[in-house]
């Protein structure tokens, strides 16, 4: 066998040793020498049937002999010259193939190849696979090269799949912005054109009807004249189509009779339906036209005079036309509404909470940590942590009173009750979600002090018991500010109350009795008023 | 007698307390330190009064309860406590600050949003007149047929005063007081009440009064 092997490695594949023409080569199988390696290789061929075309098995006691020179291809064509010529050229190169031997492994997942029938060569490297691992299907030329323009498709494996050139892991790739780009500018230019031909024709409609009615107003005739220039004008504006060519509403296609009435656009010319329930075409008043498209350039202004109710009717396309993009504008220019702009606060403290809240939580499981070695928590640790949760309680109080004045906002519709009650549910949860690391923190900052009170640092116990405190503030209905107003408010009626109190000692010193009289009514008042600003505040009042 | 409430309104530092002062005590303290809350003085006036016909005068005297409040913004809220009840306000400003008077309007519009008693005599009173005198008008920023022509649009008493010479002051009480008395008159006659009797009623049926010689001295011996 080490004879065997040390055959196989004389005869190596490439075309570079073949031209170092090595003398007296030996058969490896037989032993019998020869003098050329192209002779050897005709009688590898032929004796011992190694011959790439012969769908004869290869007889077991072979080993395998893998040659790839182009010497041995000419010289399978050479002895298959008979057999079928066609084939041959239109067949791709096998020589480089792995021959199968029992105890070969798949050259990807190096599983032991138990059968023939299991295995495969990558048509391109040549190397052995297990079908699992040769799935791939590449396009090969005739030399087994990749070639994507001439070859045909063969069964490859997964390496040199993604070798080949031109591969990038996510398929070809095609960039259309361009074309997209082009195609859309010239759809909205076209659209622009339309909405610019309608618009002018609605001006010269708008101002022409406004002329005739000021020419004919007060002529006693004036209303027979006025339908009858209108009705040129409008046919002059806009060519009309003809009433016979047309059967069905051109909008909503049902069918002209009796009752469902022929109508013409005014500015497109085509023939609508009015009926109400598909509103195809509608006659609008002058006077509303021209205040919806009030940007446009009018020479005549709509009479004062209230009985000018002149229509001029317009089917519905055309009326999307001229008025969506001006609604749009309009809803784009206007503020946001009220669930919008509280919506956005909201996402504004959500992000405050979501960047401070990290550090937080490390500062806490650093000092949790400290405490767990028996150590002194650093003082500057501790001051760091009761800043950080203030702020984050700051935070979650603002949230919770935008959250409750979100859900004051009355809502006008299904759609915006959904959208009030769907950010309802977001912000609970996230308020629940946030909120639980905040729970076991006086604890820790109250331990911490007490086991700093050697260090007569007292300014922890001082924070704990307000921060306990703000828990609650969160579930009061006021706001920062006006809480701080009702404090402000208190103080003074307290103050007042106070020299009030004063001023009735000294009335009575005086024996002003009427004056006392008249401040301690006022002075009820006074109580009456801190008492309501009292149970206003409630948990937010002073101690 | 009667008795009014009189509630004096305006920005800081305009003198409400020294027209309050000088009506009630006729002094004047150049260094005054500005009110806390809202103080309380009274003070009586007696004026003449014409009946019918026009040709009788009686005197009548007519008690004012005044609150002069502290016109810092601070003490704002206490405002309306003195306001809500009163008969009349003085809405003070001062003629040599322009933005006095803004806050004079801001006061007016107040008191005719939140009151609804239509028998409230505002009355609008430029003070520290002194200040502007015939060689020096530089100092003065409000005209007073500014401030007159507002006091005419709205319904306003107006005059320009001095708390300081006491120029004006006595007038403005007095012209207060006969204005409501006026009122109070037309009142009881659409009641069909006559007015002796009312003001008898109102006094109670014995008239004592308690009162010693006023004294402010609280370090007086027989306190």
């Amino acid at each position: 066998m080490n004879n065997l092997h040390a055959g196989v490695d004389i005869i190596p594949p490439s075309p570079q040793s073949h031209t170092l023409n090595m003398e007296n080569v030996n058969c490896p199988i037989c032993f019998i020498s020869f003098s050329d390696l192209r002779l050897l290789n005709v009688h590898l061929d032929h004796d011992h049937g190694f011959e790439d075309n012969i769908n004869e098995p290869v007889t077991p006691m072979s080993k395998q002999q893998t040659t790839s020179s182009k010497k041995i291809r000419n010289v399978a064509h050479a002895k298959s010259k008979s057999s079928n010529i066609i084939s041959n050229v239109n067949r791709i190169k096998t020589g480089h193939w792995e021959a199968y031997t029992s105890g070969a492994k798949c050259f990807d997942c190096g599983h032991i190849l138990k059968t023939k029938l299991d295995t495969r060569n990558c048509r391109k490297c040549g190397n052995l696979f297990s079908k699992w691992h040769c799935r791939n299907i590449i396009k090969l030329n005739l030399k087994a090269q990749y070639d994507p323009e001439n070859g045909k498709w063969y069964s490859c494996c997964h390496n040199c799949y993604i070798l080949r050139p031109g591969y990038n892991g996510f398929g070809s790739r095609v960039d259309l912005t361009d074309i997209f780009y082009k195609i859309r500018h010239d759809r909205s230019d076209d659209r622009e054109l339309r909405r610019l031909q309608l618009e002018n024709r609605l001006v010269i409609l708008i101002n022409g009807t406004i002329e005739l009615y000021n020419k004919y107003r007060d002529r006693i005739l004036g209303p027979v004249k006025w339908d009858y220039d209108i009705a040129t004008l409008e046919r002059s504006t806009v060519p009309w189509k003809d009433d016979k060519t047309v059967s069905n509403c051109n909008i909503c296609q049902s069918k002209f009779t009796f009752l469902i009435r022929k109508h013409h656009c005014r500015l497109c010319g085509s023939i609508v339906c009015d009926r109400i329930e598909t509103g195809c075409s509608n006659e609008l008043l002058v006077r509303f036209l021209q205040s919806i498209t009030s940007d446009l350039y009018y020479t005549q202004k709509v009479p004062e005079d209230p009985e000018f109710d002149k229509g001029i009717r317009i089917c519905s396309d055309c009326l999307d036309m001229i008025y969506i993009p001006r609604k749009f504008n309009k809803d784009v220019s206007d503020p946001p509404s009220a669930i919008i702009s509280k919506y956005y606060n909201l996402q504004n403290l959500s992000m405050v909470v979501n960047q401070v809240l990290p550090k937080f939580e490390d500062l806490l499981s650093k000092i949790e940590i400290t405490k767990e070695l028996n150590k002194v928590p650093d003082i500057t640790d501790l001051r760091e942590l009761g800043k950080h949760r203030e702020k984050l309680l700051r935070a979650f109080k603002a949230y919770n009173i935008l959250t409750k004045q979100l859900a004051a906002i009355p809502s006008y519709n299904i759609s915006e009750k959904r959208i009030k009650d769907s950010i309802k549910i977001i912000s609970s949860d996230f308020i629940n979600e946030k909120i639980l690391p905040m729970k076991n923190v006086p604890s820790i900052l109250n331990g911490g002090s007490s086991s700093n009170e050697s260090s007569t640092n007292n300014s922890f116990m001082d924070t704990g018991k307000p921060e306990v405190k703000k828990l609650y503030d969160l579930m009061s209905d006021l706001t920062i500010k006006e809480i701080k107003e009702y404090r402000e408010e208190l103080m003074v009626f307290k103050e007042q109350s106070f020299m009030l109190q004063s001023m009735i000692k000294e009335a009575k010193k005086q024996r002003h009795f009427d004056e006392v009289q008249v401040l301690s009514g006022n002075l009820n008042d006074i109580m009456t008023r801190i008492q309501d600003i009292q149970t206003k505040l409630g948990e937010q009042g002073f101690d | 007698m009667l008795q009014f409430k009189l509630v004096l309104l305006g920005d800081s530092s305009v003198g409400k307390s020294s027209i309050v002062n000088r009506f009630v005590k006729d002094s004047f303290d150049e260094f005054r330190e500005s009110t806390i809350g809202a103080a309380f003085l009274s003070q009586t006036v007696t004026i003449k009064d014409s009946d019918a016909n026009g040709n009788e005068a009686q005197e009548v005297t007519v008690k004012f309860e005044i609150w002069d409040t502290a016109g810092q913004e601070r003490y704002k809220s206490l405002a309306p406590m003195y306001y809500r009840n009163a008969n009349a306000a003085l809405v003070v400003y001062d003629i040599t600050q322009a933005d006095s008077l803004e806050k004079a309007r801001s006061w007016v519009q107040e008191l005719k949003n939140k009151v609804d008693d239509d028998s409230l005599v505002i009355y609008l009173v430029g003070n520290k007149i002194d200040l502007a005198t015939d060689d020096d008008k530089d100092k003065r920023e409000v005209e007073e047929n500014v401030a007159k022509t507002y006091a005419e649009e709205n319904g306003l008493l107006f005059s320009e005063v001095s708390a300081k010479n006491g120029q004006g002051i006595q007038q403005v009480f007095r012209s207060i007081a006969e204005k409501l008395y006026d009122i109070r008159k037309k009142q009881d006659a659409t009641n069909n009440i006559n007015i002796n009797s009312s003001a008898q009623r109102g006094n109670g049926p014995v008239d004592i009064h308690l009162q010693r010689p006023s004294t402010n001295d609280s370090t007086s011996c027989c306190s």
